[in-house]
């Protein structure tokens, strides 16, 4: 069987819903209970639903190119496929990847919480639960209308060619269209990519045995530098998608530079479970710790790669 | 120049806000090792 961006999409839409609504449950429950190991179980799960949002999006412009091979201006030529309905779907997943990211970026400034204070603050657990019910109700809201697209049987929302003005759309064309825009997130991507890599390449060196003399809780401080980065990067990369996507969903380098941030923000959730940040300079890193550093580098070197290598394979850049 | 401008004042603005997030989250996720106490 072939696996196509489709087949990507429709088998990756459940995490931000179905995954999403256990990292909540779990979340409440927490709150009740108080119980700080069920609350950084569920903000590990809303940091890991936050990055899988990421292949999720993007695969749902490549599965529209699929289904509605017309030009953008023009209705589909499968009249059981509404281009404006795929439009509002696409714009209510742009609204619920940008909460998303909020709520994942709480989340993990949670998780570093308990790492450097030993507690979740409490006017954090509160944003968290308010950032996470926002976002349940846009993911819901982005899953209704998609599941309307192909099933006409439930469909409620009625969209005329030409009324709607999805989000997606307003963004994505406002960036297309200002000279200005494209240059700035270009530039802020360069500069966020530098402090993830110039962060994690310290603390990963370090793991693996350079720089000893270097305690571990020292480099650790730096880590928010780098999820700031991801953060900046996260956000210019939407922009640059949402104002172009056909230009990256037909090449393979784009799922290969999206499989590689997947797997490289996976990686970094490790490091939260591991006591390595505890050790003494001087002291080597575990195995383990050294295999996770040494696969981080290796990640993180394949998202720069297929990110560079965007424009000349089997892109139109 | 204009377009210059443009790009130059808000890359800044936002490298700065960046700045601001990165301390304000440092200075509040600061132990007493960090400072070199030992109470």
């Amino acid at each position: 069987m072939d696996l196509s961006p489709t087949h990507l999409h429709l088998l990756l839409n459940h995490f931000p819903t179905i995954g999403f609504i256990i990292g909540l449950t779990l979340y409440v429950a927490a709150l009740y209970a108080n119980s700080d190991h069920l609350k950084q179980a569920a903000l590990v799960i809303f940091v890991g639903v936050a990055i899988i949002t990421i292949p999720t999006y993007a695969s749902g412009n490549a599965a529209e190119t699929a289904i509605c091979v017309a030009e953008l201006s023009d209705p589909c030529a499968d009249t059981s496929v509404s281009r404006p309905l795929i439009e509002e779907h696409e714009g209510a997943a742009f609204a619920s990847l940008t909460m998303m990211f909020l709520t994942g970026g709480f989340a993990w400034l949670g998780l570093y919480q308990y790492r450097r204070l030993l507690r979740l603050p409490r006017w954090n657990a509160i944003l968290i639960l308010v950032l996470s019910l926002v976002t349940f109700a846009t993911v819901s809201r982005a899953a209704a209308i998609g599941g309307e697209i192909r099933h006409p049987e439930i469909r409620v929302t009625q969209i005329a060619e030409g009324q709607g003005r999805p989000l997606a759309r307003v963004v994505g064309n406002f960036v297309r269209d200002t000279p200005a825009a494209w240059i700035i997130a270009e530039t802020l991507h360069f500069v966020g990519l530098s402090m993830i890599i110039g962060v994690l390449l310290l603390i990963n060196l370090r793991t693996l045995g350079v720089l000893k003399t270097v305690p571990f809780g020292a480099l650790d401080r730096l880590l928010p530098w780098a999820v700031i980065g991801f953060g900046i990067n996260a956000i210019t990369g939407m922009l640059f998608f949402a104002a172009a996507y056909g230009q990256y969903v037909k090449g393979y380098a784009w799922y290969c530079k999206l499989g590689f941030i997947v797997a490289a923000g996976f990686n970094t959730l490790y490091f939260f479970f591991d006591k390595g940040w505890a050790m003494e300079p001087g002291a080597p890193a575990r195995p383990m710790s050294q295999l996770v550093a040494f696969s981080a580098l290796f990640f993180w070197v394949g998202v720069m790669y297929w990110g560079s290598m965007l424009p000349f394979l089997g892109s139109a850049f | 120049m204009q377009l210059a401008f443009q790009v130059v004042s808000i890359v800044v603005l936002v490298t700065v806000a960046m700045g601001v997030v990165g301390y304000l989250i440092d200075r509040s996720t600061e132990r007493h090792v960090d400072r070199g106490d030992r109470q």
